[in-house]
């Protein structure tokens, strides 16, 4: 439901795990001229303008900065990381486009291409949030935070030897700005300020039209691109032109034209003149030489074959069934593969019924939390999900943002047949379904899309033996989403991912309740869910806006415009023991994947002993395979 | 009239005479019949509803009756008796209550949600066809859905002929510009785009077994049309389609009194043929998730099933002898009767 | 004769744009078109499928909740939406003219003309002139390859909306089949390949279907009635009921390598072509063969049963024709007038019934491709209908319908040149 949220998602994912941190200071262009000798700094520009010895003036001026503790140096990148080597990932799409922008380019495969070939001016702390340095070392902040200033490094290079320069912001918010790049949520989003203004060589500044504390984020988490190339074209031509070719980045990595294989593959190679390789905050990041993305469509068994054999490094296991019944074959049991349950902070989402409160049934509160206490989840996760799961019982399910009072739901029919006495509906016709006073049968529609069934029959069932008549049809995906958003269903089963910040404005708003083509879904109206919206958005302060989305959540889980589902903590993933990695194995609150990428790095022992005990046939040291970290690391912190 | 009626009959009892002696067919045909015919009681014989049940002297027909609450007999559950349970629980207490169950005492619909009900149970001899992903009964599921490949077959092929008949006999029978132009037609017609067609249609209403039928009628009528018109067109020159209409017939009565007994060889002779189809059309319609919805009992969604959980070999081995052995009797039924219908004896040559 | 065929081709004609219209009203009729899923990628997070809760969101979205409407309008340009239904068909047929290029340009106001970049750093000057808009140079001249022009819709008091534009005449007529959504690229690059994939797949099941049906319906036929007839029947059969895509992935489990013997690749169409292109020419061979074997299994086992049983009833047919009779009444041999005589107007039937296989041939392999990981046709053209890509939809069921008219013909030639009784009129 929140998924607005995701934006700001993305930026953190981008920011957080693929580069970390951006321009350090001093070290950083000392080292940058050993390796990088042909680059010409520009010693011209003065320091006002943010040219070189602007660190001197940036306190005086009011900037701030972040300068990464040693003792956080792990999660920067661990030093033991090695550069070289290849990860082969599998990816069920390829992308439409190779670009970061535009029309198609929504996908996660371009966000993780913008991470990792591209820069935004900063970055969110692995660990902490706080803002970050990345192509820009400070930035300041208004009093009335209405406006903000970026200096960028100096040191910064495309990876055509240009400069970084406070005009490749501005024409990167020009592009997105361009409605003929087809991607309106675009100009949502950085319609929300005004051209940026080059202030100095190094030096822009923005102003945003209304006060959010969001705004700083989604600026400074826009990735820049170079106003060499942008300058030359329109929004149409961008689209056109850089479909399947990149232009220069500022990340460590590159695509190719050659790499690019349509539909079939395409490869990252690690750049070696990437200006920042010598900072320690970047240091130890982007290790592997080569990345490439193996294109599998829509063949989830084929997949895991493909792993199985070798042909991939990584498998993330998706549903419980697979992990129990599956994941025991003889790699695992030699050590060959490790085997992984990684925990971390990544929000769990939202997963469950979503009703609609707009029509009968559902518009009867008494009606939903019928359903809530019918539906034995409990039950499924024993029986169908091994127990792999854990109840959820809030919007923000295991975070912060938690409300602690929620009920917490447990299967009880005696409370729902109760209700839904209350409700009206209490005598069973001769076929067994509940009818309500006024002759109607408790009856309503669920769609689905296909491979989704076994999820939700058993639910029928339960319904069922109460007399509940929901009936269950298959809807291609496009119908089902035109059917939500013309909010053309009864009850609507519905799994969202989360966010680190989240942005329930979007999904409870009342004034988004009666239009359609929103993700208001339920039709979610509260007076003072609205007022704390209005103060979420202008509240900058952390503990005040964790104690507005608790409240929030307090409501909505009164109001019940959801039966929540299952939830998780944790990724299980299985992968070729070849790899190092950092302790905690993925980001505090990426959780996933991604953070392999950028954060592990190829083993040539590892991969030799590997390749010594297939041919032997014997055994590997075999890990833990509960991996702990993060949730021991906040038990640590917080105490 | 009534004499060529008659005459029709007795070749109608030669060829039936004629297929009881081809053996193989013959008792596909039997044993399928029967099969089918048993399929309507499933509720008799698969079924966790009782069939009988006495509870302090009074008789109850839950089967036929429908639903009973637990509480009537003072069973401790919230909804519908669970009678294998009432029965073991009277068992066991030796009261003069009793109760006969079904012969295979289990629904194609209970899952993991009755209580004992597990998921991936192999096959053993309370689920002989052990359970599926969600702890459902495999081989109750088979069997209810052998009823609905069946009928759903059947109907669609009878159907087809209708209008197959209907149109490609018009088309045959009036020839020129009409035919022309139903020609032209029925190759635009075939052009739909059949699974837009589902998906604009079960967007809007729950597809059903009638649905899904009017579906593929939609599309599948053009290739009996194109047996029919040929029919027709070579029936239409002979002679006594002249004396017919010479003695003053109508159309109309010409094509169904005179030309269409004539045409029925080719008729019955593919209509097994037609039935595989149907049967065929169904499971893939299941299988890409455009057919009957959940938790309807399919072939279909059932190998869809058993291929996701290939290391489960019984649920996908349960479909695919089930839909290989129904196929193959109805091939043989299909030989069978090709062979009693043709006047000309398929012998060995010498 | 001739004249026949010249008048079959000619009718191609209006069936071709009865079809096409027709397939073009239903697609507009189908739930969630292209915009729709614009929308939907813009506005929706991660709607995912499986229990897998809280793995990160396929999609990313903007930050607020509804699109602004001018958004709208630019997405309902670039599909062409905002032209009637049977325009649409008449560009898409190109027979009218085409707007590309559109801009949105905005009079606010009393503001009476507008300088609008048009790409590379030109820019144009727009003029309002009552209810016209005039597009001219940087001389001033009236533009003769752009136009403008007022959206009456977007207008209203306060401001003027125009679009500027260039007009082409594109469409499949002059063998432009637009550009796909999902894949953005024309969609003839989309499909050349991919109907290349599946013809060779097709092509070889067919020929390999027909080397083993023939003479398997041949002894068949005339071993009516044994005991190899029957068994063969039966195993015919049991392959005719074993759907293909089932048999496959269960052949990819048990000899793909992952799980149990490592004998052949997991899918795909040959080895990745970063291999491919340093093999030699035999070593593409074998390579080629060595990823053919399962997917030309799966692909042609059910089609084995119609042809076996086609052949054998055809023979039997003509085995107790009064000719065959007649031949062996004059003593012929057994031998001679089997394969003479009646094998050569048993396959009559058969040869008429390549055009139609044809056709099945390319659109019905969609799960086969699916499992193997094959990028073919079929799964093309479901893929498209799922995420409603309309160019390639249209593009897909175009090449269908043509080949299945041409087939039809192809069949009518084939029937009348193995059987010479046959005349067309």
């Amino acid at each position: 439901m929140k998924r607005n949220q995701i934006f700001v998602l993305l930026i953190l994912a981008v920011s957080l795990v693929f580069w970390s941190c951006g321009g350090g200071d001093n070290q950083a262009t000392e080292n940058a001229g050993a390796e990088t000798s042909a680059i010409v700094k520009d010693m011209d520009s003065p320091a006002e303008a943010g040219g070189y010895g602007f660190e001197k003036l940036a306190e005086e001026l009011g900037y701030s900065t972040y300068e990464m503790k040693p003792q956080e140096q792990i999660f920067f990148g661990d030093p033991r990381a090695k550069k070289g080597g290849l990860f082969r990932h599998i990816t069920t799409r390829f992308p439409a486009t190779m670009r970061t922008e535009g029309q198609n380019a929504n996908y996660v495969e371009n966000s993780t291409i913008a991470g990792l070939c591209y820069e935004s001016l900063i970055g969110t702390h692995p660990l902490t949030l706080e803002f970050i340095p990345a192509l820009a070392t400070h930035w300041k902040i208004s009093d009335d935070k209405m406006k903000f200033w970026f200096r960028i490094n100096p040191d910064a290079r495309w990876s055509d030897g240009r400069e970084v320069i406070a005009e490749d912001v501005v024409a990167t918010w020009d592009l997105h700005m361009d409605e003929t790049i087809l991607s309106p949520s675009d100009q949502l989003t950085f319609g929300k300020f005004e051209r940026p203004v080059v202030e100095g060589k190094y030096i822009v500044s923005v102003v945003a039209k209304e006060l959010s504390w969001r705004n700083f984020l989604y600026f400074g988490g826009m990735s820049i691109l170079p106003s060499y190339y942008l300058n030359q074209i329109d929004g149409s031509e961008y689209l056109k032109e850089y479909q399947f070719k990149m232009m220069p980045g500022t990340g460590p990595y590159e695509i190719k034209e050659e790499d690019i294989i349509n539909q079939e593959s395409f490869t990252l190679t690690r750049r070696t003149d990437y200006w920042g390789i010598n900072d320690p905050a970047n240091k130890y990041t982007s290790n592997f030489d080569k990345i490439k993305f193996i294109v599998v469509k829509d063949n989830n068994p084929l997949i895991f074959e493909k792993f199985k054999k070798g042909e991939a490094d990584f498998y993330t296991v998706s549903a419980a069934r697979e992990w129990v019944e599956e994941t025991d074959f003889e790699s695992v049991q030699k050590g060959w593969v490790q085997k992984h349950k990684i925990y971390s902070e990544k929000p769990a989402g939202t997963s469950g019924y979503a009703f609609n409160m707009r029509k009968w049934p559902f518009d009867d509160k008494r009606v939903r939390m019928a359903f809530t206490y019918l539906y034995n989840r409990e039950k499924m996760n024993e029986e169908m999900y091994y127990s792999e799961y854990s109840m959820m019982n809030s919007l923000y399910s295991g975070s912060v943002y938690e409300n602690p009072n929620n009920e917490k739901v447990v299967y009880s029919p005696e409370k729902a047949v109760k209700l839904l006495k209350e409700a009206g509906y209490k005598t069973r016709n001769e076929d067994g379904w509940l009818v309500h006073d006024d002759g109607r049968i408790l009856r309503f529609e669920l769609a689905i899309m296909k491979g989704l069934d076994y999820m939700v029959t058993p639910v029928q069932q339960m319904m069922k033996e109460y007399g509940i008549d929901m009936q269950i049809k298959y809807i291609d995906g496009n119908a089902n989403w035109k059917n939500l958003m013309e909010r053309n269903f009864t009850i609507f089963m519905q799994n969202w991912s989360g966010l680190v910040f989240p942005n329930p404005e979007t999904s409870l708003h009342s004034s988004l309740a009666d239009q359609d083509n929103n993700n208001n879904i339920g039709g979610f109206k509260d007076a003072r869910v609205d007022e704390l919206l209005e103060e979420y958005d202008v509240t900058f302060d952390q503990a005040r806006r964790v104690e507005i989305i608790r409240e929030i959540d307090g409501i909505y889980s009164d109001i019940h415009p959801a039966a929540w589902g299952i939830a998780r903590n944790y990724q299980r993933v299985l992968f070729w023991d070849k790899f190092g990695y950092p302790e905690y194995m993925v980001g505090r609150y990426t959780g996933d994947y991604r953070t392999v990428f950028t954060h592990w790095w190829f083993e040539d022992d590892k991969q030799k002993a590997l390749d010594e005990a297939m041919t032997n046939g014997t055994d590997l040291p075999k890990g833990e395979i509960n991996v702990m970290f993060w949730p021991d690391y906040l038990k640590a912190t917080s105490n | 009239m009534s004499e060529q009626q008659e005459i029709s009959l007795s070749i109608l009892k030669k060829r039936w005479l004629k297929f009881k002696t081809l053996k193989r067919g013959y008792y596909s045909f039997v044993l399928l019949a029967i099969l089918y015919v048993l399929s309507w009681f499933l509720p008799l014989l698969v079924n966790n509803r009782a069939l009988v049940l006495s509870y302090e002297g009074e008789m109850y027909f839950p089967v036929i009756s429908g639903y009973y609450a637990g509480s009537e007999f003072e069973q401790d559950v919230p909804g519908e008796a669970i009678y294998r349970e009432l029965q073991a629980a009277w068992e066991s207490e030796g009261s003069d209550n009793w109760i006969i169950m079904p012969v295979y005492p289990y629904s194609p619909y209970e899952d993991i949600t009755v209580a004992g009900n597990k998921m991936y149970d192999p096959p053993s001899n309370t689920h002989w066809l052990g359970t599926d992903n969600t702890g459902r009964d495999v081989f109750a599921r088979l069997c209810y859905a052998f009823n609905i490949s069946i009928s759903f077959a059947l109907v669609l092929t009878v159907l087809n002929y209708f209008i197959g008949v209907l149109i490609g006999g018009s088309m045959g029978y009036f020839g020129g510009k009409f035919d022309l132009f139903f020609q032209r037609i029925i190759e635009i017609w075939s052009s739909l785009p059949m699974l837009f067609v589902i998906i604009i249609i079960s967007s809007i209403i729950r597809p059903s077994f009638f649905l899904l039928i009017f579906i593929y009628t939609i599309v599948n009528w053009i290739g009996m049309t194109y047996l029919m018109r040929a029919e027709f067109y070579r029936e239409k020159s002979k002679d006594y389609v002249a004396a017919a209409l010479s003695m003053g017939q109508t159309n109309f009565k010409v094509m169904f009194k005179h030309i269409l007994p004539n045409a029925m060889v080719p008729i019955i002779t593919f209509f097994p043929f037609a039935v595989v189809g149907g049967i065929s059309a169904l499971v893939s319609l299941d299988y890409l998730g455009f057919g009957m919805p959940p938790p309807t009992p399919s072939w279909g969604q059932m190998l869809d099933v058993g291929l996701q959980n290939i290391t489960k070999a019984w649920m996908v081995f349960a479909p695919i002898s089930a839909l290989f052995s129904t196929l193959i009797m109805v091939v043989f039924i299909g030989e069978a009767v090709r062979e009693a219908f043709d006047p000309k004896v398929y012998s060995r040559l010498r | 004769m001739t004249t026949y065929f010249i008048r079959r081709i000619l009718l191609m004609i209006p069936t071709f744009l009865g079809s096409t219209i027709l397939i073009f009203v239903i697609l507009q009729m189908a739930p969630g078109g292209p915009l729709e899923r614009t929308i939907q990628q813009l506005q929706a997070g991660a709607m995912q499928q499986g229990e897998s809760v809280g793995s990160v969101g396929d999609i990313m979205s903007g930050g607020s909740s509804v699109l602004p409407e001018s958004a709208m309008r630019e997405l309902r340009r670039f599909y062409g939406f905002d032209k009637p239904v049977y325009q649409r068909y008449l560009i898409w047929l190109g027979v009218w003219p085409r707007e590309i290029k559109h801009r949105e340009v905005e009079f606010s106001g009393d503001t009476k003309e507008v300088s609008k970049n048009v790409g590379r750093g030109t820019y144009m000057t727009l003029r309002l002139d009552g209810e016209q808009v005039g597009v001219y140079d940087k001389d001033g001249l009236t533009s003769d390859i752009w136009k403008g022009s007022i959206d009456q819709e977007a207008s209203d008091d306060d401001k003027v909306v125009a679009t500027i534009f260039q007009t082409e005449f594109s469409g499949i007529l002059t063998g432009n089949l637009g550009t796909s959504y999902t894949y953005d690229q024309p969609v003839t690059e989309v499909m050349a390949p991919r109907f290349k994939i599946s013809m060779f797949f097709g092509l070889t099941g067919l020929f390999l279907s027909y080397i083993v049906c023939i003479p398997l319906g041949i002894r068949k036929a005339l071993n009516h009635g044994s005991a190899f007839d029957f068994l063969s029947s039966v195993v015919v059969f049991a392959a005719y009921s074993i759907p293909g895509y089932a048999l496959g992935m269960v052949l990819l489990v048990l000899l793909g390598g992952g799980s149990f013997w490592d004998i052949f690749p997991l899918g795909g169409f040959r080895s990745p072509t970063e291999v491919w292109e340093t093999l030699t020419l035999w070593g593409k061979i074998k390579d080629q063969v060595w990823h053919m074997v399962l997917p030309i299994i799966a692909w042609s086992i059910s089609s084995f049963a119609g042809l076996t049983i086609l052949m054998k009833n055809s023979l039997l047919e003509n085995i107790s024709q009064d000719y065959i009779r007649t031949a062996f009444a004059k003593g012929l041999q057994e031998k001679r007038v089997i394969w003479v005589h009646a094998i050569r107007n048993s396959i009559i039937p058969i040869a008429s019934g390549i055009g139609g296989v044809i056709g099945v041939v390319i659109a019905g392999s969609y799960l086969i491709e699916k499992v193997f990981n094959i990028d073919g046709f079929g799964k093309m053209g479901f893929q498209a209908i799922l995420d409603r890509d309309y160019p390639i939809t249209l593009g897909f069921l175009v090449i269908v319908v043509v080949i299945r008219l041409v087939s039809n013909i192809l069949s009518d030639i084939a029937l009348a040149t193995v059987d010479p009784r046959i005349r067309f009129k």
